[in-house]
């Protein structure tokens, strides 16, 4: 099932405290409101069976915007399409083909057992007992249920509630999956868990995947396609392999010479973007479409016995960095 | 509908756990009927009874009334006010909606569950204690059953009307002081401590004109064999009107709340 979001606006309206025993009394009287525009003009189309990592610094609207996507909160204006359903005024049909989790929270009944609030779901999607034992026999592969399966989820540790609330999410097999920051807080081995789970998933149904996250390789892994925003915006719209492109131009060159330090003045002037020595290492920065770690180091070799050195490409996480550091002195630059 | 009765079940089962707690609150209640019977005895010859405007009231009557009213207030009781301010104010409600069932009736079941685990863990006890300590005056069968129906029906009125009272949240964030407003209006116009026989004109006729005493007063008046075949109807009729009309609104109300709702926390 396809997505489709047209000019999307979500405004929050929060109350503005005065100061003070005085201020407080007139905030009885008279509340003045502030305007939060939490999703500004937000537009983008998402093909069935895509996988889209949604991106943003803090605050930027990703939760927002889910949460308008699942037919939870209503938008201020603009348009949402799931399917054909508009979310919010069709919101238990629309809820029916789709599974949302949300890492922060949990969906599933805090007193009772995994398994009987998996018999809830059951009859709130009216699964058939066939493919009920056939989901959980492959949920069992994917994921291993086995061991909390009869716990009440309360006393689940975070890792293992999450195991059960990937399942619970999928449980109905929906057609579209909308997952809030999955891998908060877990551990390396569970993370990767989470991850092949998604990407089975997407892979054997065709499950559409919308997913926010500030796991960086939670996107290298399942993400053929990125949107970030910033401050409600889209900023960013399109695959990896763009975005390495646009942002990724940064290269590392490690080195270390026999006698000291090389002077970073030097390096700065031969085209070095940054220089940060480390012990006997030098860390040099410099865009891949302007310099290249020959030029470094044949000037190096000139003073220095250069003993070791190597050249890292930025990673993922090094390229989001950049981005929503680009974002803002963007920002700073349009202010001033 | 079968999830419905499934989530009411999972309430019932959560509750179950026999605690201390139970224990005290059932001693509360015997104590508080205890008090009310005091009062109705000062108040009422014992052979005499109390004049009123539908008539003579015995002592017996009136300690049954209390009887009856506490038993119905056990049933009807609910926390979906404060349930709501907490699924509100904490952003619980994002769980509930992405969820293929109608938010009434969700927290309908739940409140059922609930109220089943009362009926057996303090109705019956409070019933059977009071009344072997108090006694409790019998009806006809005709009447008992009437006296059910008319009952179901007044807890529907109730939790319809916490319903509505509980969707405030969605425009105020808090709402307990709805909640209080709620609980004071439905203690007075109810006639569940004070019988609307014993109300001054004007509260009557107030009385008259809200659902209140739909819930309380009717029921136990039937029980009582107070009020005649065309009475009983026409008071059926009413808690039916009343339902209706509480359906209807609590429609218009959640589509406007909807749109107010703003769900807190990441
Ligand atoms: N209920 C609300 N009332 C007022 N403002 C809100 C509300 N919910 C969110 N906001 C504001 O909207 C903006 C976007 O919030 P949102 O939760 O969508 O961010 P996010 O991108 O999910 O961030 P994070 O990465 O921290 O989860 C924030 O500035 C936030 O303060
Ligand atoms: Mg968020």
């Amino acid at each position: 099932m396809g997505i489709q979001v047209e000019n999307l606006v979500k405004t929050f309206r929060r109350p503005r405290h005065r100061e003070g025993i005085l201020g407080a009394l007139s905030d009885l009287v008279y509340r003045e409101y502030d305007e939060k525009k939490a999703v500004d003009n937000i537009s983008f189309k998402i093909e069935p069976g895509e996988v889209v990592g949604y991106l943003g610094p803090n605050g930027a609207g990703k939760s927002t915007t889910i949460k308008m996507l699942a037919g939870i909160l209503t938008p201020t204006s603009g348009s949402i399409r799931v399917g054909g359903l508009i979310p919010h005024t069709q919101r238990i049909e629309n809820t029916k083909r789709i599974g949302v989790l949300f890492g922060q929270r949990s969906q599933l009944w805090w007193e009772i057992p995994v398994s009987e609030s998996f018999q809830l779901l059951k009859y709130m999607y009216k699964i058939s007992e066939a493919d009920f034992r056939k989901r959980l026999g492959v949920f069992e592969e994917l994921i291993s249920l086995s061991d909390i399966y009869h716990l009440p989820v309360r006393i689940l540790s975070l890792g293992q509630r999450m195991r059960a609330e990937m399942c619970a999410a999928l449980l109905h097999q929906p057609d579209v999956l909308y997952l809030d920051e999955p891998t908060i807080g877990l551990d390396a081995v569970v993370k990767e868990n989470i991850r092949n789970f998604i990407k089975q998933t997407n892979q054997e149904t065709g499950t559409t995947v919308v997913l926010t996250t500030h796991d960086m390789p939670d996107i290298e892994k399942l993400c053929s396609r990125v949107i970030v925003i910033d401050r409600g915006r889209v900023m960013f719209d399109g695959n990896l392999e763009m975005l390495k492109h646009r942002f990724g131009s940064q290269n590392k060159l490690i080195v270390e010479v026999e006698d000291g330090l090389p002077d970073p003045q030097r390096l700065l002037l031969n085209g070095a973007d940054e220089v940060i020595q480390e012990g006997r290492s030098s860390i040099i920065t410099y865009d891949r479409n302007r310099r290249n770690s020959a030029g470094f180091l044949s000037d190096l070799a000139q003073l220095h016995k250069i003993i070791d050195f190597s050249v890292n490409e930025p990673d993922i996480e090094e390229i989001i960095r950049r981005m929503y550091k680009s974002l803002n002195q963007s920002d700073v630059e349009s202010r001033n | 509908m079968r999830i419905y009765a499934e989530l009411a079940k999972t309430a019932f089962q959560s509750h179950i756990t026999f605690r201390v707690n139970t224990l005290i609150q059932l001693f509360g209640r015997l104590i508080a009927v205890l008090i009310q019977v005091s009062i109705w005895s000062a108040l009422i010859s014992a052979d005499r009874g109390m004049t009123t405007l539908e008539g003579v009231v015995t002592l017996q009557e009136m300690i049954t009334y209390t009887l009856l009213s506490t038993a119905i207030t056990l049933i009807v009781t609910n926390n979906m006010i404060g349930q709501v301010e907490q699924k509100i104010h904490k952003g619980e409600i994002a769980t509930d909606l992405i969820k293929p069932i109608s938010f009434s009736g969700l927290l309908i079941s739940e409140s059922v569950g609930i109220s089943f685990q009362r009926i057996i863990f303090e109705l019956v006890p409070v019933v059977l204690i009071s009344s072997l300590l108090f006694g409790i005056q019998s009806a006809s069968v005709v009447h008992l059953l009437l006296f059910l129906v008319m009952v179901i029906n007044g807890t529907a009125i109730y939790f319809l009307i916490s319903y509505l009272f509980a969707l405030t949240a969605f425009w105020y964030i808090v709402s307990w002081h709805f909640g209080a407003l709620f609980y004071m209006i439905m203690m007075v116009f109810s006639g569940s401590l004070v019988p609307v026989w014993f109300f001054p004109n004007a509260l009557s006729t107030v009385a008259e004109w809200l659902p209140f005493r739909l819930i309380f007063y009717s029921p136990i008046s039937v029980y009582l064999g107070k009020v005649n075949g065309m009475e009983i109807i026409w008071m059926i009729v009413q808690q039916l009107i009343w339902i209706a009309i509480l359906l209807l609104v609590q429609k218009w109300i959640w589509s406007r709340a909807t749109t107010k709702l703003v769900v807190q926390g990441g």
